[in-house]
């Protein structure tokens, strides 16, 4: 219970704070908390309410996915092969380091129009060098004592890959995919707003352009909810659960 | 294929370089079907190098290797029929022991399906592990790791057995327990062992012949059998002669030091 009572205290006192800042902002300017549910509450249960939050969580999850897959298959192609080694040092990751995610966006707007394609390829793109970059630094620091282990049984690559280095890589792919779904939540907001018409970013940018402030609020909190729940309830969850082992080396005899 | 007659491994005339650097030069021995071949040397003589060519893991010069009737030079099928420990259990440390051992069956299998358990269960019931088939690696002790790797390497069934120092990093206890185990699951299995050591004791307690190497660049100073009945004794006027007899051959030249008792 101790434990709990300081993390309370401060939770209360953030509401509280901002309950009088509120109260003594000039008039809309600041909904106070309960405007603020409120208005989130109406939006939600609006026609077609939940229907802008299930199509962002679809799209951070697909585009987040599509960036993973990439990211991995050019990590992994660092390692058997000095021709992807090279383009992905010199080309793919200064590329996609060094242009603007709102840059993408724009341009698949252009391309795409404004069709689902285009947030979901821009949160890939933003998401895509988080799993490269981790994926490539851990095929650095594989135990080649386990994979030489390893091809002492089977001269298949791919059985190694699956059995022995892809498991080996899952701490490095673990924190891949927490930045990389951080940076996603963060991204889908600009990407709705330049490049669709539903979805939680549009909503806000809907909201924004009539200025309904409370709305405005509202759906900055909705956002706020869901990443929480993301990043301290289900990485944590699956980090004490499940990455333990992972963390454990293999001790040298002494 | 050849005929694979009475041989397990025959290695002709091996030569091994790294640039100019000549590694290993005319080895020549063979390992008989069942039979246990211990190979002694200084530290950093090219020991390990044999086993790991053998074992198809790293690219020889010249010569000739042939496992099983094979030739590992011209096609690698013959090394299907190998396993390997090494000197670290290298086990992969989010598998349970069970699922440790299982690795080999997986990696060896070409078609997908259940994975032979009961050999998994009777490959750690021989390397009196049972009780431990849930443990994780980091909660098995250096001994307990290398019995896993043990049972690893034989759940596939061998025709012939490497070890690489097996027992190098484990305590003196440890070390005569596994000898004495090794030995047991080795008849038990009827498979060929070739185990290299850099401990003479080791080698005249565990071996059928052991040969003897000299520093670089490597070569074989002298074949020595060993007579005596199993299980032997760890200290006899044989064992104390035979130890004279091997550390006679390396006057001059640093042996490793046999832990005493």
């Amino acid at each position: 219970m101790r434990k709990l009572a300081l993390p309370a205290l401060a939770i209360v006192a953030f509401i509280a704070t901002w309950w009088i800042l509120a109260a003594s902002a000039r008039s809309g300017l600041l909904p106070n908390p309960l405007q603020t549910v409120v208005a989130l509450y109406q939006r939600l249960t609006a026609p077609r309410g939940f229907n802008h939050v299930g199509v962002t969580v679809y799209r951070v999850f697909l585009g987040t996915l599509i960036g993973a897959v990439a990211g991995i298959v050019l990590g992994v192609a660092t390692r058997y092969s000095k021709l992807a080694e090279a383009a992905v040092r010199s080309v793919i990751y200064p590329l996609l380091q060094a242009v603007p995610t709102i840059c993408w966006a724009l341009v698949f707007v252009l391309w795409f129009g404004l069709h689902d394609t285009t947030p979901i390829l821009t949160i890939a793109v933003a998401a895509a060098p988080f799993f490269l970059i981790n994926v490539w630094e851990g095929m650095k620091e594989l135990d080649s004592n386990l994979i030489e282990m390893a091809s002492s049984y089977t001269h298949n690559k791919g059985r190694i890959l699956g059995k022995v280095i892809l498991p080996m890589l899952y701490p490095y792919l673990f924190a891949a995919a927490k930045s990389g779904f951080s940076t996603a939540w963060k991204i889908v907001v600009p990407a709705e707003i330049f490049g669709s018409t539903s979805g939680m970013g549009y909503m806000l940018s809907i909201a924004f352009e009539s200025y309904r402030i409370a709305d405005v609020f509202g759906w900055t909190l909705a956002f706020a909810i869901i990443i929480i729940i993301f990043d301290y309830g289900l990485f944590n969850f699956v980090d004490k659960r499940y990455m333990r082992k992972w963390k454990t080396p293999e001790l040298k005899p002494s | 294929m050849e005929n694979p007659g009475t041989e397990a491994l025959v290695i002709k005339d091996l030569r091994k370089g790294y640039g100019p650097l000549e590694v290993l030069s005319g080895i020549s021995f063979s390992v008989a079907r069942g039979e246990l071949v211990c190979i002694l040397g200084p530290s950093g003589c090219g020991k390990t190098t044999i086993l790991r060519i053998a074992a198809g893991l790293i690219p020889f010069d010249s010569g000739e290797v042939v496992i099983n009737g094979e030739d590992i030079g011209k096609n690698r099928n013959g090394l299907r029929n190998v396993s390997v420990v090494f000197q670290e259990p290298r086990l992969l440390p989010w598998r349970n022991a069970r699922k440790n051992v299982q690795l080999s069956l997986e990696l060896r299998k070409d078609s997908h399906g259940e994975e032979g358990t009961a050999e998994v269960d009777s490959a750690l019931e021989l390397v009196g592990l049972s009780d431990f088939a849930g443990s994780y690696p980091h909660e098995l002790s250096g001994g307990m790791k290398q019995r896993v790797a043990l049972a690893r390497a034989i759940v596939t069934e061998p025709e012939i057995l490497f070890m690489d120092e097996p027992l190098t990093g484990l305590d003196m206890r440890n070390r005569e327990e596994l000898q004495d185990e090794i030995v047991r699951i080795w008849s038990n299995k009827k498979v060929s062992l070739l185990l290299v050591t850099h401990d003479p004791a080791e080698a005249i307690h565990m071996a059928d012949r052991i040969i003897v190497l000299s520093g670089r660049p490597t070569r074989i100073k002298s074949i020595i059998g060993v007579k005596s009945p199993r299980p032997r004794p760890r200290d006899s006027s044989e064992v104390r002669e035979l130890e004279k007899t091997i550390r006679g051959l390396f006057a001059g030249e640093s042996i490793g030091e046999s832990p005493r008792r």
